[in-house]
């Protein structure tokens, strides 16, 4: 008599243990329930977004910007939250969100290099576009990690031109690294206050970047430092000149591209026709791996 | 006993199976071939159309519904010229390559006049595979090589790198690695040498979506990274970061 009681009652509660595990979470009662000003709520969608099984946090991250601006608050207070996956998301839905109260706690995230997945900053204070994220996005430009240095970046090229004047600025001290990541900025911010400075750095450790970016400023006293990168021994370098003659050359640059077409490296004659079919306007061939002379063709639909 | 009772069901099945057989009628005179196919309604289809002159490996015009189990769909499109194809991916998947054993139909083509109009659309299991494969062009021994990493710099597996001819990366790519193994390497070979331009994603087909794993060849610039392959030269060292897409 005594067994099957104890054998019943092991069954309900291996079936109760078996409904805990698994019954389903109600994201949309979650939802209501946070519309409704549910601080818990709110605080249990944050919470889930650092769970990755089943793509949970996939499902939880949309609601939260569903839920639009109450839920900047409960998102500002997670984003020192040490877990990494957590803070992702957090500081995504900020960005997104465009929570200008994030700029601070977002750029300290972002400094501290200690923490992973800082890339997110960089792009949430881009996406944010205040001012006041500037400084830390230029901290970042040095950066060790490629990835925040690449975010960073496009995070100044979206501030655009308030972030010409603090990039001069930074560009005075920046080291080789930042010096690289400012350059690239400016050439897509593409503000002739930039010349003078980029000019400066033509010379300098980044000499390819900085001839990229000349061309994307189409300022024609570029040229004569354009046409003196043809001729330098890095191919990438002349690749580049190439490249960047097209939008602003004249004259002068037609004729060193003329020579550069018989460059020895396949993509700087390919380059240099192009460029020579944009000043001229007529259609230039180059020598292709096969030595039949080819029309380059557009890399633009 | 029981066993003998067995073997008789089993007997009678095979004559009644037997019975209900093909049969050549019975008659006198000349004999006409009659032959088709039989088909069923395929359910868990979609159609996608396109306005006539799209890409039609591009993101389509008007997507349906799935079809239920009897196989129908439903659209309303405004007046026009159309091109559509019910595709069925075993994978689930609403976009990306229809390999062998997925269904597809034929291009249809229609026109849309205010009127209502039925379509019946044939879509066959596919035997062959013409994803554009790179192992197609291993004979030129040019290509690219390198690992996709996520957040955190682990090898992402499952991931394919795209590789386009055009700046703005927004056509079909041109050639498309395989999926990456869990050490996340990746290696794709051209049939020539060029410049290109590289994404990596874990999802194929259409724009890159909310949370899904997506990653440029660039250096945070505007246009994307060009990456210059020299002919008969594997370019290694092209690691590709996929974050997901905010």
């Amino acid at each position: 008599m005594v067994r099957p009681c104890v054998l019943g009652l092991l069954l309900i509660l291996l079936l109760c243990a078996g409904c805990r595990q698994g019954s389903p979470i109600d994201l949309e009662s979650l939802k209501g329930r946070a519309r409704a000003g549910d601080a818990a709520a709110f605080r249990q969608l944050i919470e889930l977004l650092s769970v990755s099984e089943r793509n949970l946090n996939d499902r939880v991250y949309p609601l939260i910007l569903e839920l639009g601006e109450p839920a900047i608050p409960f998102l500002l207070d997670a984003v020192n939250t040490d877990d990494r996956i957590r803070r992702e998301h957090v500081i995504a839905a900020l960005g997104t969100l465009k929570a200008s109260q994030g700029v601070e706690p977002i750029g300290r995230v972002l400094g501290d290099r200690t923490l992973q997945r800082r890339y997110v900053a960089a792009w949430a204070l881009g996406e944010i576009g205040d001012p006041r994220g500037i400084p830390f996005l230029l901290s970042a430009l040095g950066d060790e990690d490629d990835e925040v240095r690449r975010y960073a970046v496009r995070a100044l090229i979206k501030l655009n031109r308030e972030a010409v004047e603090p990039l001069l600025a930074f560009l005075r001290t920046a080291s080789a690294r930042g010096t690289a990541g400012a350059v690239r900025a400016l050439g897509d911010i593409g503000d002739s206050r930039a010349l003078a400075a980029l000019l400066q750095r033509v010379d300098g450790p980044a000499r390819q970047d900085v001839l990229h970016a000349l061309g994307k400023l189409k300022d024609p006293r570029a040229e004569a430092v354009l046409i003196d990168g043809l001729s330098d021994a890095d191919w990438q370098s002349r690749m580049n000149a190439a490249m960047s003659l097209g939008a602003l050359g004249g004259p002068a640059a037609s004729a060193a591209l003329e020579k550069a077409v018989e460059d020895e490296v396949l993509v700087v004659r390919e380059w240099a026709a192009r460029s020579l079919e944009m000043i001229s306007g007529r259609h230039v061939k180059y020598r292709n791996e096969k030595r039949e002379y080819v029309l380059p063709y557009s890399i633009y639909h | 006993m029981r066993r003998c009772g067995c073997l008789l069901a089993l007997g009678l099945s095979f004559l009644v199976v037997a019975g209900c057989g093909e049969r050549e009628p019975e008659g006198e005179g000349r004999m006409g071939q009659v032959s088709g196919r039989i088909l069923a309604p395929l359910e868990g289809a979609t159609l996608y159309v396109y306005k006539k002159g799209m890409d039609l490996y591009g993101p389509a015009f008007a997507v349906s519904r799935a079809t239920g189990p009897d196989g129908s769909f439903d659209l309303r499109l405004p007046a026009g010229d159309y091109v559509a194809m019910a595709r069925k991916r075993q994978n689930g998947d609403t976009s990306g390559p229809v390999v062998a054993g997925d269904n597809k139909s034929e291009i249809l083509s229609f026109t849309v006049a205010g009127d209502d109009q039925t379509l019946t659309v044939v879509a066959p299991i596919k035997s062959g595979d013409e994803r554009r494969l790179t192992d197609q062009a291993l004979a030129t021994a040019t290509g690219l090589s390198g690992t996709i990493s996520d957040a955190d710099g682990n090898p992402v597996e499952g991931a394919r790198v795209h590789v386009y001819d055009h700046v703005q990366m927004s056509e079909r790519p041109k050639y498309v690695s395989e999926k990456t193994g869990p050490d996340g390497r990746y290696l794709v070979y051209l049939p020539e040498g060029g410049t290109y331009y590289l994404a990596a994603r874990d999802k194929f087909g259409g724009p890159p979506k909310l949370g899904d794993l997506y990653g440029r060849y660039d250096q945070g610039t505007i246009e994307p990274s060009a990456v210059v392959v020299r002919s008969k030269e594997i370019l290694q060292g092209v690691d590709i970061r996929v974050t997901k897409v905010w």
